[in-house]
């Protein structure tokens, strides 16, 4: 199987001058390609502070971080922009798009700054907005989307460069159950047919029910991992 | 993409954006208002000045400048007289001879400058006709001449009596004559006005033993005309060997000092205005930074370089700054050109100071193209270093940080 995320020994300690937090300690993490995983744990465990560093947004105390084959433990937060262009998609818990572009707009955006084709981009942007079953909301803007449907623009827009992975943090949290669950049937979707790799973080007792691999924090140590 | 996500960004506080571009917009109708009575109040002064005395441009025989003599003197010459009349901003053109006598009456004698004019000629210029407070105006055959109020005062002469004037012709020659003063003239400058003997050329000529010569050639210009250009012109065409082509600005440098110290005030209220307006600019453009951090980290985390993020936000303030000068700009076009048509009047004592110079008591506005561009110069620069500013601070985020305010 292909090694998408390697992570090493992941320590992450706040503040270090003044009161230090251990955010995360130690923490070894492998995911493969087309693995669908929750991440849980007690708020504070340490989830989002892994999340941004094997996302290339943090950068570790202690340990190493290898995506795809490419050593990111030590890489500039300039090169990291681009190599999260090209490697990692993201959706957060809220806020994800950009509230003066449209859906089609948002999405094509990564794209675009991918340099992506005129026809390329169209091509995909419309695919990607009919996956998640947004064809009709292309030149709305996100205002006037509802917030699962906010949410399932930033998966279209994560997916849209191509990415190894995509990193979700907490991405159903300010969603109804209803949303949430219906969210979360599409990426499972996309994690299928596209076999994309999805790592995202809940506390939401029916999302972890859909994921194939769930990996409990609890003071930023990895106190379960199991495969379903 | 990145112009239309700008361009969109303006527009997301609409009442907020509105209220920058308006004061941008009064302040540049302000400041150009300014800028254009200031530059239309010097062009007119000058206008007024340089006709009355210099003329705006003079032609004289190289080196007659720094030895003001009679001896400096050169012959008339037609092929001048067309190079100078061929420039279209030239509206007219005076040959004038110049030079110092002794003027006695009966019992008083005095210094004088005595001035050989073209009569009809001048008086397009100078309106001197209109100046004559005693006794009639000259023509140029005339064997008479005209003496200024205040010289006619002192010298205790009246129209009808005779003068006599004594000095040295060309070229060490003597000259004398005895002339009746046919006017008596008013001037607005006291120096002229107690010194200023005007009478026909030839009659000077011949009393000075100097045959067609004359000693310059004033130019004289509209009001407001591209002077610099004009004398760079006739630099090329003409025979610098022989001619010296100088500006009022050479041959009046306290008048230009004057008037460059003036600016110089105008320039720091203007400045003041325009810090008025970029602290409102700046105050927007923080407040668009500010609250689009979160934005900003989004962008970042999907892979928008900051380089690229600053652009986004310098072409932002820019649009704000770029349209509201432009409409400035074309707000105030027809307010000047209605007050270049209807100009202020000054009345009461500013109107009688004015009069008594023999200028129109009005505030012309200048609609020159450089009172537009120059403003638009200071408010691009303005938007320039505020827009830096902006990008700097887009430039020093980190996504991370971002990401969480
Ligand atoms: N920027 C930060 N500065 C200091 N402490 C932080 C920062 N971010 C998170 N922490 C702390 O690190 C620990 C882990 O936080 P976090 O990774 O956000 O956990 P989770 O996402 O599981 O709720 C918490 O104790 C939190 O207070
Ligand atoms: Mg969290």
């Amino acid at each position: 199987m292909e090694v998408v995320i390697d992570a090493h020994n992941i320590t992450k300690v706040y503040n270090e001058k003044s009161i230090p937090v251990n955010a995360v300690n130690g923490v070894h993490l492998h995911l493969e390609r087309g693995e669908f995983t929750a991440l849980v744990g007690p708020s504070g465990s340490g989830k989002t502070t892994l999340l941004n560093i094997i996302g290339g947004l943090d950068h570790v105390s202690e340990g190493q971080v290898i995506i795809n084959g490419t050593d990111i433990t030590n890489m500039s937060d300039n090169k990291l922009i681009d190599f999260r262009l090209n490697n990692i998609g993201f959706v957060f818990q809220s806020y994800n798009l950009i509230p003066v572009l449209t859906a089609k707009e948002n999405v094509e955006f990564v794209m675009l700054l991918q340099k992506k084709s005129k026809a390329e981009r169209e091509k995909r942007v419309l695919e990607l907005l009919r996956e998640v079953g947004l064809e009709d909301k292309v030149n709305i803007r996100p205002s006037e989307l509802s917030g699962g449907q906010q949410q399932r623009v930033a998966v279209a827009r994560a997916l849209a460069s191509k990415p190894q992975f995509v990193l979700a943090d907490e991405p159903t949290a300010n969603l109804d159950s209803k949303s949430a669950s219906n969210l979360l049937d599409i990426m499972a979707r996309l994690n299928k047919e596209e076999n994309m790799t999805f790592i995202f973080s809940t506390h939401d007792q029916r999302v972890i029910d859909k994921a194939r691999r769930v990996i409990t924090l609890v003071d930023g140590k990895v106190a379960s991992d199991e495969k379903r | 993409m990145l112009l239309k996500m700008a361009w969109r960004n303006i527009w997301r506080n609409k009442r907020r954006t509105f209220i920058t571009m308006a004061s941008v917009f009064f302040a540049v109708i302000l400041a150009v208002l300014m800028r254009a009575a200031n530059t239309g109040v010097y062009e007119h002064m000058v206008h007024n000045v340089v006709s009355f005395s210099s003329g705006y441009i003079q032609v004289h025989q190289k080196g007659y400048w720094n030895e003001q003599s009679i001896d400096n003197s050169f012959k008339e010459d037609e092929k001048l007289y067309h190079l100078v009349s061929d420039q279209k901003e030239v509206t007219e053109f005076v040959p004038r001879l110049e030079s110092f006598a002794l003027a006695s009456s009966d019992d008083k004698t005095k210094g004088v400058m005595v001035l050989g004019i073209v009569p009809d000629k001048e008086d397009k210029i100078t309106r001197l006709q209109e100046k004559i407070v005693e006794g009639n105006y000259i023509n140029s055959k005339d064997r008479s001449l005209l003496l200024s109020e205040g010289l006619a005062a002192n010298l205790g002469l009246h129209t009808g009596d005779t003068v006599v004037l004594l000095s040295q012709g060309y070229h060490g020659a003597s000259a004398a004559g005895k002339y009746p003063v046919k006017g008596i003239v008013h001037f607005g400058s006291p120096e002229l006005n107690k010194r200023l003997v005007s009478m026909p050329i030839s009659l000077m000529q011949e009393m000075y033993d100097a045959p067609d010569l004359i000693t310059s050639v004033s130019l004289m210009m509209k009001e407001g005309a591209d002077m610099e250009e004009v004398k760079k012109k006739l630099i090329s065409v003409m025979d610098t060997a022989h001619y010296e082509i100088m500006d009022w600005k050479q041959m009046m440098p306290e008048l230009n000092q004057v008037i460059e110290g003036d600016k110089a005030g105008d320039y720091i209220v203007i400045g003041i205005l325009y810090l008025v307006i970029a602290f409102g600019v700046f105050g927007t453009i923080l407040m668009m930074t500010r609250e689009r951090m979160h934005e900003f980290g989004i962008l970042m985390a999907v892979g928008m370089k900051k380089r690229l993020l600053a652009v986004v936000v310098m072409i932002e303030s820019f649009l704000i700054a770029f349209i509201a000068t432009l409409a400035g700009m074309i707000g105030a076009l027809p307010i000047i050109l209605w007050f270049k048509e209807h100009p202020i009047r000054f009345t009461g004592e500013i109107k009688k100071m004015y009069d008594s110079y023999g200028m129109e008591a009005i505030i012309p506005l200048s609609n020159k193209l450089n009172v537009f561009t120059e403003q638009a110069a200071i408010v691009f620069f303005i938007a320039i270093f505020l827009s830096v500013y902006a990008a700097r601070k887009v430039y020093s985020l980190k996504a991370i940080d971002a990401l969480r305010s």
